[in-house]
């Protein structure tokens, strides 16, 4: 077991250099190093596979008009790519007619946006971006700009978490309600993932729980001792994922806390555990973790 | 170039129970921990400097 903050101190690759297609970042929100992941073809195409059985699960097999809730600018550079670009890329994949929402200063175009929705108006559509991002770009700006919008037929798919919405004191159950009472959009999967494990995301069924797939697990260990926890106790979570032989991503503690409730048994028929994520550890914990377990 | 993922990736990704799940994936795992050591000598010292987690490490 890694902890997920040595992708940002050392170079964990297991293929020589001239296999990497590939190198992802994570967004480095401070002064800290972002995690580099090394991505051969292999490990790329698992989890391209991955994803897209994953996604089948939610929203069906066809690829729907997709509009995308970010800048086209994130994805510019083809060699490198930010989290964020590496997940609106594994995502459009899902997508036909793809529409980018926001210009580079992240403001939407309100016009085009319409004139996309009225195209396809008898179609189901796909709506992907960051929570933060569909929150404050989108959900925000429409209700500041009185801009009158209706989703119609419409499906999203979010993810990245809600640090960042904490203070605006959101949860899924409302950022799903006023997504479609100002927006029209008619459901709405929240999703855990990370850029160490791109392809094996945790979906959040329509239940609320977020689900294991096959090949992949969670367990919530205790913050101090590391024991694995029994279900219904909070704790950090360990992510694994059969997904990557280019880098040593298989088995990651994670710095999130979170709780599994229980395993096989949810009312969506789906197997897997079921579990949720609180939040983050506190700063000072995750150094204490990082002293003991990674003395490199 | 390993590839096992035909034992792993499946269409339908939410249909093992825990027992079939720990049975098929818990051998694959301990695979790719050795695969990882043999190959990506942070790993193989950062795993070196804690043998202790090897015991258990996946639970199961
Ligand atoms: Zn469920």
């Amino acid at each position: 077991m890694l902890p997920v903050q040595l992708f940002k101190k050392a170079e964990l690759s297991s293929v020589p250099d001239e296999q990497v297609i590939k190198v992802l970042k994570s967004s480095g929100t401070t002064s800290q190093q972002p995690s580099k992941i090394y991505l051969d073809r292999e490990t790329a195409s698992r989890q391209t596979k991955a994803l897209s059985y994953i996604m089948k699960s939610f929203i069906g097999g066809q690829r729907l008009p997709m509009v995308i809730v970010d800048s086209k600018a994130v994805i510019q550079n083809r060699q490198s790519y930010s989290a964020r670009g590496a997940g609106i890329l594994g995502f459009s994949n899902f997508g036909r007619d793809h529409f980018y929402l926001l210009d580079e200063e992240m403001k939407p175009d309100w016009e085009g946006l319409r004139a996309f929705l009225d195209k396809h108006a008898d179609t189901r559509k796909l709506i992907f971006g960051f929570t933060f991002i569909v929150w404050l770009h989108l959900y925000k700006e429409a209700v500041r700009q009185e801009q009158r919008v209706d989703f119609g037929d419409s499906v999203l798919i979010h993810g990245g978490g809600w640090k960042k919405l904490e203070q605006e004191k959101t949860d899924s159950l409302t950022f799903n309600r006023l997504l479609r009472d100002s927006l029209g959009i008619r459901s709405s999967y929240n999703y855990y993932g990370m850029v160490e494990q791109v392809g094996s995301i945790f979906m959040e069924c329509e239940q609320g729980w977020l689900h294991t797939p096959d090949f992949a697990d969670v367990l919530v260990r205790d913050p101090y001792t590391l024991e694995v926890l029994p279900n219904g106790k909070e704790g950090i979570v360990q992510v694994m994922s059969l997904l990557p032989s280019s880098y040593p991503g298989h088995n990651l503690l994670t710095e999130d806390v979170g709780v599994i409730l229980g395993e096989d048994n949810c009312p969506c028929g789906r197997h897997g555990k079921m579990f949720r994520v609180s939040g983050r550890l506190p700063a000072a914990e995750i150094r204490g973790c990082s002293d003991t377990y990674s003395a490199t | 170039m390993m590839d096992s993922s035909q034992l792993f990736l499946n269409p339908t990704p939410y249909s093992w129970t825990a027992e079939e799940k720990r049975r098929r994936t818990l051998p694959l795992y301990q695979s790719l921990t050795s695969w990882h050591k043999e190959r990506c000598l942070p790993y193989s010292n950062i795993l070196n400097k804690a043998l202790h987690w090897e015991q258990g490490e996946f639970r199961h």
